[in-house]
C-alpha cells in the first residue's frame, strides 16, 4: 500500500482554533461552546447562512472542514469521511429529549430532531463541499488512532480514493474536543498513529 | 485492485415484529403475515393507536429467555441484540476456536429506551441507577461482546438507517484486509418515545399501514428489531467445515449530498451506492435477480429510490423483481440493514422473492411495480438497500452459495 | 395587521435561526421558499409547529403549508382567518 500523509489539520479546543498548529482564533476557555463556534464563524468570515441551523457538533466539524479547504484547497468529490467520537450527537439528543419529555407543553422540534444522529455532521459537510463519497461514523470510548489509521488506509486504498477527511469529533454543549485532518497521497507528515497521537495530545 | 474475495455468511440471527428467530421471520414473509399493529407495550401516549412493528415480548420475558440476572442492567436494544447475536453464533457452530473475531454492531437508539423510562427516577431513588451507564450508543456492543466472549475487536457504527449495512461492510473489509478471520455484524434498535416523537415531528409517520412504492403512500411505520450475521473468510469457513449460507460479494456507500433528511430527486446517493456494490462484485445490473429495497413508504424516499433503480437498471423493463419488506417489520432504523440482509440471504437459500405488501398503484411519475406476492424464482444475486439521514446511502450485494 | 406581520417576522427569524437577518430585512411579500429566502422542508415543518404553539392552528398536511407559507403576508392572512 502507498504511503499516506497528513496534509492539513485543525483543532478546536479550549476556546481556540488552530490550523496546522497555529492559533487562528481564540476566546476565553470558559466561553460556552455554541458562543465560541458562532463568534469563530463571524470572525473568520465564513459565509454559509445554514450554519446557524446546525447543532454544535455540526458547527465545529463544519468550521474545521472549511478552514482546511481554505488552507489546502477544495476537496475531491470522492473524499472519504471517517469520523469518530464518544458522545454521538448528545447535545441534540438532550435538546430533543427535554422537549418531548417536558411535563408542561411537551413537543418535538423537527429542526432539532434532524440533528439527533452523529452522521448528520458528515451530511452537512457533503452538502457544502458536494462530496458524494463514503461516510462512516464510529463510536469509541476515546480517540483511537490505532483503529482509525489502518481503517483510513484501507478505505483509501480499497476504492482508489485520493483523500480522506478524518477526525475525532467530540462535541457537546460543554466540551469541544475536535481534531480533524486531511489525509492524502503526498505531503511531509506521515499518516501514522504516532504522529496523530502527537497532534491530539499537543495542547499548546 | 485488492482481492475481491467473496465473504462467507455462516450464521444468522434475527428478532422482529414478524418472528423471534430467523425461521419464524421467514415463515411470516412467505405467508404474507405482517407484524404492524397498534402499539401495545411501549409506555407512550400513542399506545393503542399508532401503528408500529413491535416485538410482543416484554423486557422481563427477554431477560428470562436469555437466562440473565435481573440485577444487571440491559436495555431493550441490548436484550434484542443478545438474542439475535446468540442465534447467529449458535447457527454457525460457535466462535471459540482460536480465530480472530470482531463484533461490529449498529444502533441509533442506544440506551435511550431505559433513559426515558428511568431518568426522572434517578434523582429520587437508587432503584434503577444501575441503568445509567447503559445510555451511550457503544454500551450494547460491549455487553454483547462480553456475553459471547468476543474481545479481539469491538465497535459501534451509528449512521442512521444505514448503520447495520455499514457494520456489515466494515466486517467484510476487515476480513479482506486480514485484520479478522470472523466478524459478527449487524444492529439493534428498539422502539422509543424519542424516535416516535421525532419522526412524527417530521410528518413522515403514517397513521395507517405503510404502503411502500404506492402512489398514495404517506409515510412510514417504525419497528424494532435486531439481526446479526456471522461473516467469515471462505478459507476459514472451509477449514472449519462450515457451509456458507450465502456470500457477501459486493457493497457500496456514498453520500447523497443534498439535504439532512430528504433524498435528492434523482436519487444520486442511492444510485452511487448501488453502482459501487455492483462494481465491487464485478457484476452487471442485468445479473441481479432481486432487490430488497429500502422502501420506507415516505413520499420522498420511494420516489428517489425508484428513480435511482431506473437509472441503474436502465428502464422498467430492465428492473428485476423488487420489494420493500418494511410493511412487514416496520422501519427498524439501525437494525434495518441487518434484518434485510437476513431476508436477502433467506431469499437466496429458498429461491423466493418476498412480497411488497399494501401496494395498489404505481408512483405516477415512475410507473414501477414491485413484487406483490411471494414467488419462487431462480435467484443468484440480491441487492439490499439501506439509506439513512445525513445522505448516508449503503447497498449490500449477496450471492448464492452452491453448498 | 402590520403588528402581526412584525411579530411573525421576529418569530420566523428566531424559530428558524436566520441569524443574518433582521425584521427590517424581511419584506412582507418576499417568497419564503424557493428563490426568495430559500427556506427548506424542515423550516416548513418548524413553521407548522409555530402555527400550532403560538396561534393554535393545526396543519396536518405539509402540502397545505406551501400555500400558507408563501410569504409573511400570506401567513398573516391565514392566521387572521383561522386563529383561535
Amino acid at each position: 500500500m502507498e504511503s499516506l500523509y497528513i496534509q492539513s489539520f485543525c483543532t478546536l479546543r479550549n476556546g481556540t482554533i488552530r490550523l496546522n498548529g497555529e492559533p487562528i482564533y481564540g476566546t476565553s476557555e470558559n466561553t460556552p461552546v455554541d458562543d465560541f463556534l458562532r463568534s469563530a464563524y463571524r470572525q473568520l468570515h465564513v459565509d454559509y447562512p445554514k450554519f446557524h441551523k446546525m447543532d454544535v457538533l455540526c458547527k465545529a466539524t463544519f468550521l474545521a472542514t472549511e478552514l482546511m479547504a481554505r488552507d489546502a484547497g477544495p476537496y475531491p468529490t470522492d473524499t472519504a469521511l471517517i469520523f469518530a467520537n464518544r458522545s454521538s450527537s448528545y447535545s441534540s439528543d438532550e435538546k430533543h429529549a427535554t422537549g418531548i419529555y417536558a411535563t408542561q407543553n411537551p413537543g418535538a422540534s423537527p429542526a432539532t430532531f434532524v440533528y439527533t444522529l452523529p452522521n448528520i455532521a458528515m451530511g452537512e459537510i457533503s452538502i457544502r463541499h458536494q462530496l458524494h463519497s463514503e461516510n462512516v461514523f464510529f463510536i469509541f470510548d476515546s480517540y483511537l488512532p490505532e483503529f482509525l489509521v489502518p481503517y483510513t488506509a484501507t478505505a483509501l486504498y480499497d476504492k482508489q480514493v485520493r483523500e480522506g477527511l478524518c477526525g475525532w469529533t467530540e462535541v457537546t454543549a460543554t466540551l469541544c474536543d475536535v481534531l480533524m485532518y486531511r489525509v492524502g497521497r503526498s505531503g511531509s507528515m506521515a499518516h501514522t498513529v504516532t504522529n496523530l497521537k502527537r497532534l491530539y495530545n499537543d495542547h499548546e | 485492485m485488492i482481492s475481491t474475495t467473496p465473504i462467507a455468511v455462516t450464521g444468522m440471527g434475527a428478532i422482529s415484529a414478524i418472528g423471534n428467530n430467523v425461521a419464524a421471520n421467514f415463515q411470516s414473509l412467505v405467508d404474507s403475515k405482517p407484524g404492524i399493529a397498534p402499539i401495545q407495550r411501549l409506555d407512550t401516549c400513542h399506545r393503542g393507536r399508532l401503528l408500529a412493528g413491535e416485538i410482543p415480548m416484554s423486557n422481563a420475558e427477554l431477560y428470562d429467555r436469555l437466562g440473565l440476572s435481573g440485577e444487571t442492567a440491559y436495555t431493550r436494544s441490548t436484550l434484542l441484540g443478545l438474542l439475535a447475536a446468540t442465534e447467529a453464533v449458535e447457527h454457525a457452530g460457535g466462535l471459540n476456536d482460536g480465530c480472530r473475531i470482531g463484533l461490529v454492531s449498529a444502533t441509533t437508539v442506544g440506551g435511550m429506551d431505559a433513559t426515558e423510562q428511568y431518568y426522572d427516577d434517578y434523582l429520587i431513588s437508587g432503584e434503577h441507577r444501575h441503568f445509567i451507564p447503559t445510555h451511550p450508543c457503544g454500551y450494547a456492543a460491549e455487553q454483547i461482546a462480553r456475553h459471547l466472549g468476543i474481545s479481539d475487536f469491538v465497535t459501534t457504527i451509528s449512521t442512521a438507517c444505514s448503520s447495520a449495512a455499514n457494520a456489515i461492510m466494515l466486517g467484510a473489509r476487515m476480513i479482506r484486509a486480514g485484520l479478522l478471520d470472523r466478524a459478527l455484524v449487524g444492529g439493534t434498535d428498539c422502539l422509543s418515545r424519542f424516535t416516535i416523537n421525532g419522526f412524527q415531528s417530521l410528518m413522515i409517520y403514517s397513521d395507517s399501514h405503510c404502503r411502500p412504492f404506492d402512489d398514495h403512500r404517506n409515510g412510514l411505520n417504525l419497528g424494532e428489531a435486531a439481526a446479526y450475521l456471522l461473516l467469515e473468510h471462505p478459507d476459514v469457513a472451509g477449514r472449519c467445515g462450515r457451509k456458507p449460507l450465502a456470500y457477501l460479494t459486493g457493497y457500496g456507500n456514498a453520500n447523497d449530498a443534498f439535504h439532512q433528511t430528504a433524498s435528492s430527486e434523482d436519487g444520486e446517493g442511492a444510485y452511487l451506492a448501488m453502482l459501487q456494490a455492483l462494481n465491487v462484485a464485478g457484476l452487471a445490473p442485468a445479473e441481479i435477480d432481486y432487490v430488497n429495497a429500502h422502501g420506507t413508504a415516505t413520499p420522498n424516499n420511494d420516489l428517489a429510490e425508484g428513480t435511482a433503480l431506473l437509472r441503474i437498471f436502465g428502464s422498467e423493463y430492465g428492473l428485476p423483481p423488487f420489494s420493500s419488506t418494511k410493511a412487514f417489520t416496520g422501519h427498524t432504523l439501525a437494525a434495518a440493514g441487518a434484518i434485510e440482509a437476513v431476508f436477502s440471504v433467506l431469499s437466496l437459500r429458498h429461491q423466493v422473492i418476498f412480497p411488497n405488501l399494501n401496494f395498489e398503484q404505481p408512483i405516477a411519475s415512475l410507473g414501477i411495480v414491485p413484487q406483490t406476492e411471494p414467488v419462487n424464482k431462480i435467484i443468484k444475486h440480491v441487492l439490499s438497500n439501506s439509506f439513512g439521514f445525513g445522505g448516508n446511502c449503503s447497498t449490500l450485494l449477496f450471492s448464492k452459495s452452491d453448498d | 395587521m402590520s403588528e402581526l406581520t412584525q411579530e411573525l417576522k421576529a418569530r420566523i427569524i428566531s424559530q428558524l435561526n436566520l441569524e443574518d437577518l433582521t425584521v427590517e430585512d424581511l419584506d412582507d411579500n418576499t417568497p419564503l421558499f424557493g428563490d426568495g429566502l430559500g427556506l427548506d422542508s424542515i423550516d416548513a415543518l418548524e413553521l407548522i409547529v409555530m402555527l400550532d404553539k403560538s396561534y393554535g392552528i393545526k396543519l396536518s398536511d405539509p402540502k397545505e403549508g406551501r400555500k400558507v407559507f408563501e410569504t409573511v403576508q400570506t401567513m398573516a392572512d391565514f392566521i387572521e382567518a383561522n386563529r383561535k
